[in-house]
């Protein structure tokens, strides 16, 4: 049962099937702006440094302008710039983001804060998303996948964007913190609202406080009886600080964590993978090939995430101090964007940058970001990005685009997405 | 203590400071014979044989925490 004809693909008009989703993917670009890298190739002869906001460079309305009245505003596109921008936490620090989002997110936020607070935050749940606590994530993947893909597989036709990829990271996210699977579209909603930028402050606030409290009560009751998942690990998380003794997560750090963690996985991977699978169904060859060399499709991840990332640009950088980069001097007090996509497509490291060719020497890129505020659930992505392309090539042969439905296209500024997955096999 | 040091020839030294490790694996990628995660998602060596120097060093200057050193006698 395919709903892809309700979505609404006019200019401007978001991407979503529900209203509160359209309005959230609106805010962040979608349907403004398709293909952003003509723009910055073209503006790569002004230097790797460009005075503007990320949305100044599209002539676009900053969403950060209000908040930030009177601030210079500058966008890092080459690698080496975004790179110096967020190796360097100290000039260049996330207490603007704070500053934007306390009132939003809380005190505990790791993408708020700046070592070497943000560090000892990190360090305590870095273990929740590493090879021990894997196995707690892939718990949930793959009956939920083909959960999925039964409701569906009668029908020969789906829409995968909404019904498959929208419906997956976000409920491993939620099963494996203990949310009650008939609470799932609740949580679905409140993690949109807490993208950033993606909801008015108090739509945000609003969200964070029902997540507060249902996730309270979740932790109590795991307090009271500890199981084997994710969110009972985390209540047991410690650091061992020597003489000092042992130091254990409080039940705010818990919340902040889970603030930001619902966001971030609910909505990058999503994308992604809808990214994914609209840039290998525009590749029949290389598609039909994936079938039968599965050992493909890290690489096709890697090279997807590289040319069309999710993000457009990490979250902006607070200037502490007067500072020069590439020639270009920016103030104390100046906001600057490190815009990674803009760096993964940069000429002088990657050859062809514009071509989407997963066959290319593997070589890092700035796509789960750098510094001390990596992506910390980078390898849980990776895992469900993998997970959820195998479960489809298994189950749905000769996938292609639908051809009753409109081409989807692939849209968005900050956050980058299609406009629908519309499909059919056999 | 976060650091930890293996000597990989003599004079050539690597140094990693778990303290500071952000779980990228670019380093398990580029240099797979002396890098691993353990299971707390930190920086770990591997048993050797490891990896020549080149591989070294790309790996400590691709890290994204600056988190891997080269020490050279």
């Amino acid at each position: 049962m395919s709903h892809a004809a309700e979505i609404s693909q006019s200019p401007n008009a978001g991407v979503g099937r529900y209203d509160w989703e359209r309005q959230t993917t609106q805010r962040t670009g979608a349907g403004a702006v398709d293909d952003p890298y003509p723009v910055i190739d073209a503006a790569r002869a002004e230097g790797g440094v460009l005075e503007t906001s990320l949305f100044g460079l599209f002539n676009l309305p900053d969403p950060m302008a209000e908040q930030w009245p009177g601030a210079r505003r500058f966008t890092a596109i080459s690698y080496a710039a975004a790179e110096a921008v967020l190796r360097d936490n100290t000039t260049f620090t996330n207490a603007g983001i704070r500053r934007m989002t306390e009132h939003v997110f809380g005190p505990y936020s790791l993408m708020g804060s700046d070592d070497p607070e943000h560090r000892q935050f990190r360090l305590l749940v870095q273990p929740a998303f590493g090879k021990k606590a894997m196995g707690l994530w892939q718990h949930w993947v793959k009956p939920r996948l083909d959960e999925l893909i039964d409701g569906f597989v009668a029908d020969g036709k789906a829409e995968l964007y909404f019904d498959y990829c929208a419906k997956f990271p976000v409920f491993v996210i939620a099963m494996t913190l203990g949310v009650a699977r008939e609470d799932l579209d609740k949580f679905h909603e409140w993690a949109a609202m807490l993208q950033i930028g993606a909801a008015p402050p108090d739509e945000a606030r609003k969200a964070r406080h029902q997540v507060e409290d249902y996730m309270r009560k979740v932790i109590a009751d795991r307090r009271a009886n500890p199981q084997d998942d994710l969110i009972s690990l985390l209540i047991g998380s410690e650091i061992d600080e020597g003489d000092a003794g042992k130091r254990r997560i409080t039940e705010e750090q818990i919340l902040g964590l889970i603030c930001n963690l619902l966001p971030a996985g609910a909505g990058t991977t999503y994308r992604s993978l809808g990214i994914i699978l609209v840039t290998l169904l525009e590749r029949p060859e290389l598609l039909a090939r994936v079938y039968k060399e599965r050992d493909l499709i890290p690489a096709i991840i890697e090279e997807a995430l590289r040319w069309n990332g999710p993000v457009l640009s990490a979250p902006f950088r607070y200037v502490t101090a007067d500072v020069e980069i590439e020639g270009v001097k920016i103030p104390k007090g100046a906001l600057i964007e490190p815009a990674i996509g803009a760096a993964n497509r940069e000429p002088e490291r990657f050859e062809h940058a514009g071509e989407f060719d997963p066959f290319r020497a593997p070589k890092p890129t700035l796509s789960f970001s750098f510094g001390a505020h990596f992506c910390v659930g980078g390898q849980v992505a990776r895992m469900e990005l993998r997970a959820a392309l195998n479960a489809l090539l298994d189950r749905l042969p000769n996938l292609r685009f639908d051809p009753d439905m409109p081409k989807p296209q692939l849209t968005g500024l900050l956050y980058r997405m299609p406009t629908g997955v519309p499909v059919v096999w056999g | 203590m976060s650091e930890r040091r293996i000597t990989v020839t003599a004079g050539l030294t690597v140094a990693i400071d778990r303290g500071r490790c952000v779980c990228s694996e670019f380093c398990a990628r580029i240099a797979p014979r002396t890098f691993e995660t353990d299971e707390n998602g930190l920086v770990a060596f591997l048993q050797g044989p490891f990896d020549d120097e080149a591989a070294l060093r790309e790996a400590a200057a691709s890290c994204p925490s600056s988190a891997i050193s080269i020490i050279q006698a």
